[in-house]
C-alpha cells in the first residue's frame, strides 16, 4: 500500500513560494485597479517569470501556482500564468524548429501566446468552425474570424484551429481541421479587444479577423487534418488547470469567511454550516483535481476524470463564492469576495462549458461500460 | 393593472431601452430621471397632492417589476426613493415635514437615500441632534437628503438630514452600477428632523419587512427578463447542428425556472400580508440568482460580456439581496413570523 496524499517536498515548496508571491504582489488595491480598468498586468507577469513561477515544464508546480494565485486574485493570477497558453501543443506535436522559434521565447517570458479555437458561430461545437486554411502555391491562405480569445491583443502569435478540408461526412465532422501558428503582426490579421467582461477583467480578451493571411507550410503543427484531436488532447491538459483555478477561487472565498469567523468569534450555526459545507466541497474538488492531474502529468490522462474535476470544481467555485458572499452581506460586497464571485463564473464556461464536460463524462463512461472496461482510472 | 403594466412597458421601451447600457457604464442620466419624474414614478407611493402617483402596493409592484426587466438600476432607484425614503417620511414624519420634502423627491428636484447601519455595519451615532460616523457604499450616495438610522444612548433614532454631510464617490462594485455609490461622512452634521427618537431599529426592520414584496418584484423582474432572453437565444443559437433549446438539459432547466417564475409572479399580485411578502422574498431572491446564472450560462461566452445585457442580471440579482437585507437578520425575522420563536440565535 503506497497511497500517499503528501505532495513531494519541492512541490510543497513551490506552493509556498507562489502563495508568498501572490500575497506580496497581488495587493488588494492593485487587484482592484486592474479589475476596474481592465488592465493587463505586464509588470507582474515579468516579475513572476523572474521569480521562476511560470514553468510548464514542471506541471505540478504550475498547477499549485495556479491554485495559489487564483486564491489571492484570479484576474491577476490568470493573466500572468495564461501568457503561455497553448504551449503544450508544441511540446507534444511541434517540430524542433517550431519549439525553438515559438515555444522557447514564451517559456522564458519574452513572448506571449494565445490559442484561437472559438468563433462567433461555434464554441462548444468545435467541429462547427468555419475559419479556413487553403493551399495556395507553397503556402496557406487563412480566412475567418475568432471570438473571445484570451491574450489576443497582447500575444505575439496565436495557435489557430482552422478547416483544411470539408468534413468527409456528417459523422466525421471532426476530420479535416489543422492547427497553424500565426503571427499577430502578419498582414491581414486584425484584433479587437472586448471590453466589459463580468470577471477576470485583468485578462485580455479579443476577437481576431484573418483576411487572406499568408501562412507558411512550416507553421502547421503536426499532421494536416488532425487539428481537432490535438486540440482535444490539449484541453485534456488545460482543463486540470481550470479545475485548479476553481479550487483556488473557492479557497479564497473560504479564507475570507474564516477571517471573519476568527475575528468575530461568532457562534451562529448558520455561519458554521456554510463554512463546513464550503470546506468539504473544496477539499473534494481539490482531491479530484489532483487525481486527474496526477494521471495527466504521467501521460496517462483519463478524459472522464479530467472533465469531472473541471466541472465539479467550477461548480464548487461558484457555489462557495455565492454562499459566502450572501452570508457576509455588505461586508462581503466591500471586500474581494465580490470580485471572486464575478471571477468564478468563467470557470463554468471556458475550455469546455460544464454541460460539455458532463457530456464527455457520460459518453466516456457508457463506452467503457459497453466494452466492459474499468469505469474510472 | 393590465393597463398600468402596458403604460410602464411602453415608457420603458421608449425611455430606458435605448440607454440601458449607457446607464450601466455612466450612470442614470438627467433625462431618464426627468422622464421618471414626469410620469410620477419617483413619487410612486406619494399621494397625488404631493406630486406623487399615489399607487397602491400592487401598482407599485408592477412598476418595479417592469422597470427591473429593462434596467434593474432604474428599478432600484425608484425603490430607494419610495420604499426607503418617501414611505418612512409618510409613516414617521410630521405632515409639515412630508409636505415640504416629498414634492421635491417626486419632482426629481431633489433625491434621497437611506443609511442603515444594520446593513452596512458602520458605526453611526447621534448625540443630541449631531451625527457622527462614516457609512460606506451607499447607493445614490450623492443625494441631497439622507435618512439615517443612528445609535444614541436611548437606542436607535431615525433622523433626516439635508445638509452637513459629505459624499465621496466609491468605485463600482458588484451591482446596480447605474446608481452612484458613495461613502458618506457625517462628522458633526446636525439633523433637520428626528423622525423616531427611540428604538428605531425595530421600526426600520418593519420597513424592510413591509418592503419584501417590492424587493421580490425587482427580483422577479430581473429573473423574468433573464429567462426571456435565455429562451429567445436558445431558440436561435445552434451548436452540434441543433438549436440549443432542443437539448434536454437546457430545456428542462428553463421550464423549471419559468414554472417558478409564473407561480411567484401570480403570488406576488395576490399578497395580502407582510408575512406573505417575507415568504416570497425568501424564494424570489434565490430564484432571481438562479435564473440569471442559467441565462448567462445559456448565452455562453456572449453572456459574459456587458454588451449582451445578461451579466448585469447576474450581478444585480446578488447585489439586490446584499443591499436590501442581511442573510441572518432576514431569516431571524422570518423565523419569528413563521415559527413564533422570538429569536433563532445560535
Ligand atoms: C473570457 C473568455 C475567455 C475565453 N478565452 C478563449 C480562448 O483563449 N480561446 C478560445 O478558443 N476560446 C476562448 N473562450 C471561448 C469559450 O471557450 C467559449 O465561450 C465556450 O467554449 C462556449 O462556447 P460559446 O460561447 O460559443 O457557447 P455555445 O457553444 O453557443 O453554448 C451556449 C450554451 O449552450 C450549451 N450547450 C451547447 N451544446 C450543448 C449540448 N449539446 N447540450 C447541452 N448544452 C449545450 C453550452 O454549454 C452553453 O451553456 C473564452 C471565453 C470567454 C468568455
Amino acid at each position: 500500500m503506497n497511497l500517499d496524499f503528501n505532495l513531494p517536498e519541492d512541490v510543497e515548496e513551490a506552493r509556498q513560494k507562489a502563495r508568498k508571491f501572490a500575497n506580496d504582489e497581488f495587493k488588494e488595491e492593485i487587484a482592484q485597479t486592474h479589475d476596474h480598468e481592465e488592465l493587463y498586468p505586464y509588470e507582474l507577469r515579468k516579475k513572476a517569470f523572474k521569480a521562476g513561477l511560470v514553468r510548464i515544464d514542471n506541471p505540478w508546480n504550475m498547477l499549485l501556482t495556479m491554485e495559489e494565485f487564483c486564491r489571492v486574485d484570479p484576474g491577476l493570477g490568470l493573466s500572468v500564468l495564461a501568457s503561455v497558453f497553448g504551449s503544450e501543443l508544441l511540446l507534444l506535436y511541434g517540430t524542433d524548429e517550431q519549439k525553438q522559434k515559438y515555444m522557447e521565447p514564451v517559456l522564458d517570458g519574452s513572448k506571449i501566446s494565445a490559442l484561437a479555437v472559438t468563433e462567433p458561430g461555434a464554441g462548444s461545437d468545435v467541429a462547427g468552425i468555419s475559419t479556413k486554411l487553403e493551399t495556395s502555391n507553397n503556402e496557406f491562405l487563412l480566412n475567418g474570424q475568432k471570438m473571445f480569445i484570451t491574450n489576443a491583443t497582447i500575444a505575439d502569435f496565436f495557435y489557430v484551429l482552422a478547416r483544411t478540408s470539408p468534413p468527409p461526412s456528417k459523422e466525421k465532422r471532426h476530420h479535416g481541421m489543422s492547427v497553424a501558428i500565426v503571427d499577430r503582426q502578419w498582414p491581414g490579421v486584425s484584433v479587437n479587444k472586448l471590453k466589459g467582461k463580468l470577471g477576470m477583467r485583468a485578462t485580455d480578451t479579443a476577437e481576431i479577423k484573418f483576411d487572406g493571411v499568408k501562412v507558411p507550410k512550416e507553421n502547421i503543427i503536426g499532421e494536416i487534418g488532425k487539428g481537432f484531436y490535438y486540440i482535444m488532447t490539449f484541453f485534456n491538459i488545460s482543463r486540470v488547470y481550470v479545475a485548479a483555478q476553481s479550487v483556488g477561487i473557492a479557497q479564497g472565498a473560504l479564507d475570507e469567511l474564516l477571517n471573519y469567523a476568527k475575528n468575530l468569534g461568532s457562534n451562529e450555526e448558520s455561519m458554521q454550516f456554510i463554512l463546513a459545507e464550503s470546506a468539504a466541497k473544496i477539499e473534494a474538488a481539490r482531491l479530484l483535481t489532483y487525481k486527474a492531474a496526477w494521471l495527466v502529468f504521467q501521460f496517462n490522462p483519463d478524459p472522464a476524470l479530467t472533465s469531472m474535476a473541471k466541472y465539479f470544481s467550477a461548480e464548487v467555485a461558484n457555489s462557495v463564492t455565492e454562499s459566502v458572499l450572501e452570508y457576509m452581506g455588505q461586508k462581503g460586497l466591500l471586500s474581494k469576495l465580490e470580485r471572486l464571485y464575478r471571477d468564478s463564473k468563467i470557470t463554468e464556461i471556458w475550455e469546455g462549458t460544464s454541460e460539455i464536460e458532463k457530456l464527455v463524462i457520460a459518453r466516456t463512461l457508457v463506452k467503457r461500460a459497453m466494452q466492459g472496461d474499468q469505469i474510472v482510472k | 393593472m393590465q393597463l398600468l403594466k402596458q403604460v410602464i412597458e411602453e415608457f420603458s421601451e421608449k425611455e430606458i431601452d435605448p440607454v440601458a447600457l449607457s446607464i450601466e457604464r455612466e450612470g442614470l442620466t438627467k433625462e431618464v430621471l426627468n422622464s421618471l419624474a414626469e410620469k410620477g414614478f419617483l413619487g410612486a407611493l406619494a399621494p397625488v397632492e404631493q406630486g406623487g402617483a399615489g399607487l397602491d402596493g400592487r401598482g407599485y409592484s408592477v412598476l418595479l417589476e417592469v422597470l427591473a426587466r429593462h434596467s434593474p438600476s432604474v428599478a432600484m432607484y425608484v425603490f430607494l426613493q419610495n420604499s426607503l425614503f418617501i414611505n418612512p417620511l409618510l409613516k414617521y414624519g410630521s405632515n409639515e415635514l412630508s409636505q415640504g420634502v416629498i414634492p421635491l423627491i417626486a419632482s426629481g428636484k431633489s433625491s434621497g437615500t437611506f443609511v442603515n447601519y444594520l446593513l452596512t455595519g458602520n458605526e453611526i451615532t447621534i448625540d443630541g441632534s449631531i451625527i457622527y460616523g462614516v457609512a460606506n457604499h451607499i447607493p445614490n450616495g450623492s443625494a441631497q437628503m439622507c435618512l439615517v438610522l443612528a445609535k444614541s444612548a436611548s437606542g436607535g433614532q431615525l433622523v433626516l438630514l439635508d445638509k452637513g454631510f459629505k459624499a465621496v464617490n466609491d468605485s463600482r462594485k458588484l451591482g446596480f452600477r447605474g446608481l452612484n455609490f458613495s461613502s458618506i461622512s457625517f462628522d458633526g452634521a446636525s439633523a433637520k428632523s428626528i423622525l423616531i427618537s427611540e428604538n428605531a431599529e425595530a421600526e426600520i426592520m418593519k420597513i424592510y419587512n413591509e418592503s419584501a414584496s417590492y424587493i421580490s418584484a425587482i427580483a422577479l423582474g430581473i429573473g423574468g427578463a433573464a429567462l426571456d432572453m435565455a429562451v429567445s437565444y436558445a431558440k436561435e443559437r445552434q451548436a452540434f447542428e441543433s438549436r440549443l433549446i432542443e437539448f434536454q438539459p437546457i430545456a428542462f432547466l428553463l421550464v423549471k425556472l419559468i414554472s417558478e417564475f409564473n407561480v411567484y409572479e401570480r403570488y406576488l399580485y395576490g399578497i395580502s400580508s407582510v408575512k406573505d411578502s417575507m415568504m416570497l422574498k425568501e424564494l424570489a431572491l434565490d430564484f432571481s440568482r438562479r435564473a440569471s446564472r442559467t441565462s448567462l450560462q445559456v448565452h455562453g461566452g456572449y453572456g459574459y460580456i456587458e454588451d449582451s445585457g445578461i451579466e448585469r442580471f447576474y450581478r444585480d440579482s446578488m447585489a439586490l439581496e446584499l443591499l436590501t437585507g442581511s442573510y441572518t437578520r432576514d431569516r431571524v425575522e422570518l423565523s419569528k413570523e413563521l415559527l413564533g420563536v422570538e429569536s433563532a440565535k445560535y
